[in-house]
């Protein structure tokens, strides 16, 4: 199977942290959650994709292609939006079109002019007068005008008011109705990636602790109130995270193995997350 | 690449006005004073001012990580720097030969002379002002920047006392048009130990 970005034994080490043999398989088409804490690796992990920060081991390859000398070409094909706006701050996006057309090969002037009509981006205006959400928009302008076929997000709605972010997951949702086309991205906006992702990956503490489907994840863990007596009755490698409370125990568990005596909710993916990493770090 | 240098030029364009205004005052200067030292010296200056500005500002929008996302290598972003250098380097070149022609205190030949010196001069300081600024980023590199402007000057002293003879007018002479071929050279090491430090940078 052919993937737009598969990640194999991604390792990188700093000092005091690890980024530890991480692999992701994003299938084209689809859009894939990057989620956990601050300081688990994400942005250490889209930094290695970018070759930003050079890898200890492991492998990345883009849209079938692994970083040699082809990765000037591939990043035709790779529109990237990180956590802030890049661009010098007395430029002007009439100025910026000018610049990306010299520098995409395949810039579409008029697919630019569209999104910054589109977004209420007025063409004269400094990037320096520009709201932090007009600035995300005016990246996420630049990464969807040239001929990308898998989008890489940092952070790219964060900050940002609900209207705006609602704005920016249409425009995901439609860059992704091409099949051919896909999206990595990591938030800490839970319910926007629930809403938009067909895949989620979640590390903690530099390690990879899953990547699947969103409806696999959603079908298979349920949130159980129980006391803990009963608790201890079911079997301990189906029990992901546990909260104390007053009243007994609130537990993520697998669906497969509570029964119709047993008090269930739904969990969420915020649940799932928060959940897991309270497992792992006990 | 262009597209680099283009908005390097954009991002100036303010800085530009600037420097406009400071080339006005000193050839003001140098015009009722009939002498363009002063104004050389600035106009020399200017090819390294203008780069390191121009990088100021990628580290200050963090420029650099953004555009290694699109299709441009790291060596592309190290030569746009220096093409910067030179390009002003060139103009500074052909300003101070026709200003101190016109100012009409040398020859023709002492103009070309002098206005090579220049140039040379203003591409050694870019030699050796860029490797530092990209290693160790443009804060730290200014200080870099300040010991390399006072090093010559610290050089003579030290020679002075030293009680070496200073080479003769005709040794001096000869050594002006080694200059040139040798600053280029200069210039060529530095783009290429530029380019390795910057291949290692991690963002």
């Amino acid at each position: 199977m052919e993937y737009a970005l598969e990640i194999k034994g991604l390792t990188k080490s700093y000092g005091d942290f690890v980024l530890d043999a991480v692999d992701i398989r994003l299938p084209g088409g689809c859009i894939m959650g990057f989620i956990g804490e601050n300081g688990a690796g994400k942005t250490t992990t889209i930094k290695l994709i970018l070759d930003l920060i050079f890898k200890d081991e492991g492998s990345v390859s883009i849209l079938g292609y692994e970083g040699d000398n082809t990765y000037k070409i591939v990043k035709e094909n790779i529109g990237v939006v990180l956590d802030e706006c890049n661009f010098p701050e007395v430029l002007n996006a009439k100025e910026i079109n000018m610049i990306m057309k010299r520098i995409y090969k395949t810039w579409d002037v008029n697919k630019f002019l569209g999104y910054l009509e589109r977004f209420n981006l007025n063409v004269k205006k400094q990037v320096k007068e520009y709201s932090r959400g007009m600035k995300m928009k005016l990246a996420i302008a630049v990464a969807l005008s040239h001929d990308s076929k898998i989008l890489i997000l940092d952070e790219a709605t964060s900050g940002l008011d609900p209207l705006v972010r609602e704005e920016i997951l249409d425009v995901f949702l439609e860059f992704i109705q091409d099949e051919s086309h896909s999206i990595f991205m990591s938030s800490h906006i839970i319910s926007d990636l629930e809403k938009v992702c067909d895949y989620i990956t979640l590390i903690h503490h530099g390690k990879l602790v899953f990547s699947a489907p969103k409806d696999d994840l959603i079908e298979k863990f349920v949130l159980l109130k129980c006391s803990e007596s009963e608790l201890a009755d079911l079997p301990p490698n189906a029990i992901y995270g546990i909260k104390k409370n007053s009243f007994g125990v609130e537990a993520l568990v697998e669906r497969r193995v509570v029964s119709d005596e047993h008090v269930v909710d739904r969990a969420n993916i915020e649940d799932i997350m928060i959940y897991h990493i309270k497992e792992v770090s006990a | 690449m262009i597209g680099l240098f283009i908005k390097d030029l954009l991002n100036l364009k303010s800085q530009l006005r600037f420097i406009l205004l400071l080339l006005g005052v000193y050839g003001l200067i140098a015009i009722t004073n009939d002498n363009s030292a002063m104004l050389g010296a600035i106009i020399a200056i200017m090819g390294v001012m203008i780069p390191t500005t121009a990088l100021s500002y990628d580290e200050k929008a963090k420029w650099d990580k953004y555009a290694l996302s699109m299709p441009l290598s790291r060596t592309d972003l190290i030569l746009s720097k220096y093409l910067l250098g030179i390009a002003f380097s060139l103009v500074g070149f052909i300003l101070n030969f026709l200003i101190s022609l016109w100012i009409g205190f040398t020859s023709y030949k002492e103009s070309l002379i002098l206005s090579m010196l220049l140039l040379s001069a203003g591409l050694f300081f870019l030699s050796f002002v860029l490797p530092p600024m990209f290693k160790f980023g443009v804060e730290k590199g200014r200080i870099v920047m300040m010991l390399l402007i006072f090093s010559p000057t610290l050089f003579l002293l030290i020679l002075k006392n030293m009680n070496v003879k200073l080479p003769s007018a005709d040794l001096i002479e000869k050594f002006w048009y080694i200059l040139p071929a040798f600053s280029v050279l200069v210039l060529f090491a530095s783009i290429a130990l530029s380019v390795k430090i910057y291949s290692r940078k991690e963002f």
